[in-house]
Parts: structure tokens; C-alpha cells; sequence
């Protein structure tokens, strides 16, 4: 008996354009919060303008918006791929859409306006974070959905890691919110105290491990071999690469309170698991770029793939540096610095940022229906754009993290501070204004991506592609793996 | 610290490196062999269409 089957990509197409929307708006606000650290007065004296109201502005529309939005579109294309199947409550999917951007539209919208909560990375209030869980777990239904009715039986790695994040940030979300609101627009947590920074920290850490490595890495699991044209190197190393990752990295959260009122010993287990998990992190980075082993030579004119390669070397990079400010003494020149800052861009322009960009150039002709993206060229300048950008903000970063450290400890020989603060920010106002441009030129690589997608979306919009068929092979006892009959 | 709790605590090790022990057995047992390197290639049935030229298609595997 022959089915006919068509994978649903329209759902796909929608997050495909909401990612690179949002990456732009996200971005620019963060430019914006740059050039404000550089000259202060861009501000206007304005509540909504200011600093502290536009920073989570940027942090949940590059995280939560353009992130998400990459995500959930690119884990509805693989979980369909790899399971022979098309996606299962299509309706609900679509709902998941609009609701996500309901929820980007709502928070970018009211953290201005200095409605928040407060919590960094969970800072939009209760009535936002409501709506998150019902989208997260309607999520979680057409993800867990289509797995069931998948067609191969062996459920594909990068699955396992879309699932765990699916599964992770759904139960932080959730903990970390509990809030009584006593307002439409105010609530207040229900922890206190160092109970409340630790739940905090639990939760934000793992939104890095879950949201940002576990979610990307599903996204390489699969599409680093499919442009690299070569089976992943080692599968059975990426499946204890996945244990080893998902259980250590739920013990590493307090790392980001050394030297605070947690218990000491609290911050010694945080620091001895932020050792150990460079073991899985180096795993996967490895196991990515062996997959590359052989087809080098596609590097020369595959900007997709360049993109890959440079955002395995950068999550190389920030999971090693992320073990070694894990480490007290490194922590105690490193913490309050721009090393943290440039920490998490090496890690977020550099390795999300750059394995996203490279998974939606992959995937985008193929769910628009195209041979190849509109124009080769705007993704080779993409790329150079986005790598001068992220090496200008990560250089500058670190210049100013380690000026910052040294100044702030240097003594006098009768104990008394040898800088003032302000000394600090002076020495470091170049490597603002250098991070500053740095910025822009991501910005610009991001609307350059805009443009081509734009394009290569022609014939989407006019609504004249063909849906692709599931394959659905003929029944075959032998079939490695072994495939699980259709529920239709 | 409570004599239990370091027995507890103790246990719970032993327990996580054994499992994680098994976990590496799983992997290399031969059994899965032939599922994983299919597995492997599984991301490339996807590949009508590379996004560089059309000519490197020639080497997709049909699914
Ligand atoms: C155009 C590129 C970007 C620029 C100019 C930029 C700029 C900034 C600025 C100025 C801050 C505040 C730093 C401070 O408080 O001193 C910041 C923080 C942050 N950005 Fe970005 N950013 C960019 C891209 C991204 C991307 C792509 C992501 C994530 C995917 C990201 C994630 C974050 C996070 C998580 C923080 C908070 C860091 C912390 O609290 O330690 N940024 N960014
Ligand atoms: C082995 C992996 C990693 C370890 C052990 C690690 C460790 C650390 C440490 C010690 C800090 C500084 C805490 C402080 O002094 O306040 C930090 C901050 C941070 N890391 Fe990592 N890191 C790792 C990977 C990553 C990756 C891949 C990203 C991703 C995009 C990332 C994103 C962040 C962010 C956003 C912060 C700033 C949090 C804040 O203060 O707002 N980390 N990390």
C-alpha cells in the first residue's frame, strides 16, 4: 500500500523569516546599547531609552527571539526529515508560531516600559511567562508528536538533543517563574535571598546550557553533515557526548555566584563540574569538525559551510575559556569585567549566531523550494562581515576584561586603591568604541542575509512550490535501520 | 558531615560511573553498528539540492 506524503515545511518557511527579522531587530538593539556605553547621552534622558530598560531588550530578542524563532523552525525540518514523516498536529505547530512571536512582540515591548520582573533572561512578568509555558509545552506536543509517528525506528541524535531542550528550558522556565503577581503588571518571587540567586543561576546557566548549546547542537548534529556531504564521524561518540553533556551541565549554575553568600562548598561543586564538562563540549566541537574531514575543499566557495566550521572553533573556544573562569582565581579577576561580556559573545555571535546562520542558509532553498540560495556572493560577504565584526567585539571585549581586572586590584603599597573606577572606564572607552563598530558590521551582515532570503523566497511568496514528498520506502525486512510501520 | 549521608553520597558516585560506563558499552556494542553508520548518513538523504551548485548532488544517496 503506497501513501503519499508531504513534509510540512510552511510552519518552517514562517520561523525561517522570523529568525532573520528578529536577528536584526535584536542585534541593533544591542548595537544600540553599545554605542550607549560609548556615549551616554544617546540615552535622551529618555526611562524607555536608557541602558538598564533596552539591555534585556537585546538579550531576549537575540536569545529568546531570533534564537528561538531559528530553532523552533529548524527542529520542525529535522524531526521531519529524520523520521520519514511529515509533522504531526500541523495546526498546533502553526499555533506555536504565533504564539512565540506573541510572546517576542509582548516582552520586547513591555520590559521598556520597566514591566519586569528583574531575573536576567527571565525578565518579562507573569503574564508573559504564561503564555511562554503554554507555547513551550504545545511545542513539546508537535515535537514529541512527530517523533511518534517517525518511520525509522532509531531516533536520530540531533533529535535527542532538540528534545532535551525542549524538555530542560520547559522545567526551568517553569521553576524559575513561580511568582504571587499582585498587579496585572508586578509579581513578586516566591524565593529570597540566596535560595532566590541560586534558583536564579540554576535557571540562567542552563538556559546557556540548554537553550543555547544543547538546542544549537541538535541544529549541528544534522546539518554540519548534510553540507559537509559526509556522515557524522563518530555517531556512537556523539550519543555519550549527549549523556555526559546533559548531566553535568545542571551542576555548573553556581559558578556564576563565586565569592557571594552561597555556601562555599556550592561553589566548589559548580567549579569542579564546569571542569569536567569541557570533556562533552570539546566532543561534540571535535566530532563536528572531523565531519569535515575530507570535504575541506568545500570550505573554498560554501559560505554555509565556512560558517559552520568558524562556529565549532568558537564553541571550542568559549567552552574552554567558560572552564577557565569556572576556576576561583580566574573568576576573581574575570567577574564584574567585559571578560564576561566577551565570553558570551564568543560563545553567542560566534557559535550560535554562526551555526544558525549557516543552518538557514542550508536549509532555507530547500524548504523555499529553490536549487540554491538567490545569490553566493552575499553569503561570502555575509560571512567576512559577521567574522571581522565578532573578532573586533571579542578582541575588544577581552582587552577591556583584562584592563578592567588588573586596574581594579592594583593596590598601593599603604593598601589604598592605586585606580578609581573612572580611571577603569577611561583606559577602556577605545575598546568601546571598537566593539561598537563591530557591532555594525554583524548588524550588516544580518540584514545582507535578509536580503538574499528575501530573494531566494520569490517563488514562496507567490505560493508556486511544490511540497516535498516523505519518502516512504517499500516494506523491506531488512532495512537497517528498522522502520516502524506508518500511523496515518 | 553524617556517616549516611557520605555512604549516600558514595553510592550515588558509584551508581553514576557505572552508568556512565554502560553508556559507552552501549555505544560501542557491535549490535548497533550497522544502525549507527546508516544513522550517520541520515542528515545527506535530505540533499537534493545543496545550496552551493546543483552539480554536487551526483553523490546523494536515494531514500
Ligand atoms: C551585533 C551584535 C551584538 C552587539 C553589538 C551586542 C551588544 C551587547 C551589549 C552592549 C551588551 C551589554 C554589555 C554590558 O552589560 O556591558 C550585550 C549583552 C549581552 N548580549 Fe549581546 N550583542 C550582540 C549580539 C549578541 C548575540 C547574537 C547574542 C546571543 C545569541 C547576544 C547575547 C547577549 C547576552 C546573553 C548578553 C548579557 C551578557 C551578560 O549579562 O553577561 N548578543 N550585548
Ligand atoms: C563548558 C562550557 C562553559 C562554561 C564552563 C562556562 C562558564 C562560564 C563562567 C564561569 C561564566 C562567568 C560567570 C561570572 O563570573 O559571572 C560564564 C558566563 C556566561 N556564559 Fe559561559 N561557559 C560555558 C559555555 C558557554 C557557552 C557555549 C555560552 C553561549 C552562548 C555561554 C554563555 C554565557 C553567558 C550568557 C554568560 C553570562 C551570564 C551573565 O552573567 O549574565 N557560556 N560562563
Amino acid at each position: 500500500m503506497q501513501v503519499i506524503e508531504y513534509y510540512d515545511d510552511k510552519v518552517v518557511r514562517l520561523f525561517l523569516l522570523a529568525a532573520a527579522v528578529w536577528g536584526i531587530v535584536g542585534m541593533s538593539v544591542g548595537v544600540y546599547a553599545a554605542a550607549e556605553l560609548m556615549w551616554p547621552a544617546l540615552n535622551f534622558d529618555i526611562p524607555w531609552l536608557t541602558f538598564s530598560r533596552i539591555r534585556p531588550d537585546h538579550t531576549f530578542g537575540v536569545i529568546f527571539a531570533f534564537g528561538g524563532s531559528a530553532l523552533m523552525g529548524t527542529c520542525y525540518y529535522v524531526v521531519q526529515r529524520t523520521g520519514h514523516t511529515r509533522l504531526a498536529l500541523p495546526r498546533l505547530a502553526e499555533l506555536t508560531f504565533w504564539g512565540w512571536q506573541l510572546v517576542c512582540v509582548l516582552a520586547m515591548t513591555t520590559m521598556p516600559l520597566g514591566i519586569t520582573q528583574s531575573k536576567e533572561y527571565a525578565e518579562p512578568e507573569w503574564f508573559v511567562d504564561i503564555l511562554i509555558a503554554v507555547v513551550w509545552v504545545s511545542f513539546g506536543a508537535v515535537f514529541f508528536g512527530t517523533l511518534a509517528r517517525r518511520r525509522i525506528r532509531h531516533i536520530y541524535v540531533a533529535n535527542w538533543y532538540y528534545g532535551a531542550f525542549i524538555i530542560a528550558v520547559g522545567l526551568l522556565h517553569i521553576v524559575n517563574n513561580i511568582a504571587l503577581p499582585v498587579s496585572l503588571t508586578k509579581s513578586y518571587p516566591v524565593y529570597s535571598g540566596v535560595v532566590d540567586a541560586m534558583v536564579e543561576w540554576w535557571y540562567g546557566h542552563n538556559a546557556v546550557a540548554f537553550f543555547l548549546t544543547a538546542g544549537f547542537l541538535g541544529m549541528m548534529y544534522y546539518f554540519v553533515p548534510r553540507q559537509a556531504q559526509q556522515p557524522l564521524w563518530s555517531y556512537r561518540f556523539s550519543i555519550v557526548n549527549f549523556w555526559a553533556l546533559i548531566s553535568v551541565y545542571m551542576w555548573a549554575g553556581s559558578h556564576h555566584l563565586m565569592y557571594t553568600a552561597l555556601p562555599d562548598w556550592v561553589q566548589s561543586v559548580g567549579m569542579a563540574f564546569s571542569l569536567v564538562l569541557l570533556m562533552p563540549s570539546w566532543g561534540s566541537a571535535a566530532n563536528g569538525l572531523f565531519t569535515f574531514n575530507g570535504s575541506w575543499a568545500r570550505l573554498k566557495n560554501d559560505a554555509a559551510a565556512k560558517f559552520m566550521v568558524m562556529s565549532l572553533v568558537f564553541y571550542a573556544a568559549a567552552t574552554f575559556e567558560g572552564s577557565m573562569m569556572a576556576i576561583k582565581t580566574v573568576n576573581s579577576l574575570s567577574h564584574y569585567t567585559d571578560w564576561t561580556i566577551a565570553h558570551v559573545h564568543s560563545g553567542s555571535i560566534g557559535w550560535v549566531a554562526m551555526i544558525t546562520i549557516g543552518s538557514l542558509y542550508a536549509m532555507a532553498p530547500r524548504a523555499l523550494g529553490q536549487p540554491a540560495m538567490y545569490s553566493q556572493k552575499a553569503m561570502e560577504v555575509h560571512f567576512w562581515l559577521h567574522i571581522m565584526g565578532l573578532l573586533m567585539y571579542v578582541g575588544s571585549m577581552w582587552t577591556a576584561g583584562v584592563t578592567e581586572g588588573v586596574m581594579w586590584r592594583a593596590t598601593n603599597a599603604d593598601g589604598s586603591l592605586t585606580y578609581s573606577f573612572l580611571d577603569s572606564l577611561i583606559a577602556i572607552r577605545p575598546m568601546y568604541l571598537i566593539r561598537w563598530m563591530g557591532g555594525v558590521l554583524v548588524v550588516s551582515g544580518m540584514v545582507v542575509m535578509a536580503w538574499n532570503l528575501w530573494h531566494t523566497a520569490a517563488d514562496a511568496r507567490a505560493r508556486i512550490i511544490k511540497p516535498i514528498p516523505v519518502p516512504i520506502p517499500e516494506p523491506d525486512p531488512d532495512q537497517i535501520p528498522s522502520p516502524i510501520p506508518a500511523v496515518s | 558531615m553524617s556517616d549516611w549521608w557520605g555512604h549516600l553520597t558514595g553510592a550515588i558516585i558509584v551508581v553514576m560511573m557505572v552508568t556512565f560506563i554502560c553508556i559507552w558499552a552501549w555505544a560501542w556494542s557491535g549490535r548497533h553498528r550497522r544502525t549507527f553508520s546508516r544513522m550517520a548518513e541520515l542528515p545527506m538523504d535530505d540533499m537534493a539540492a545543496p545550496t552551493v551548485s546543483t552539480k554536487i548532488a551526483t553523490r546523494k544517496s536515494g531514500a
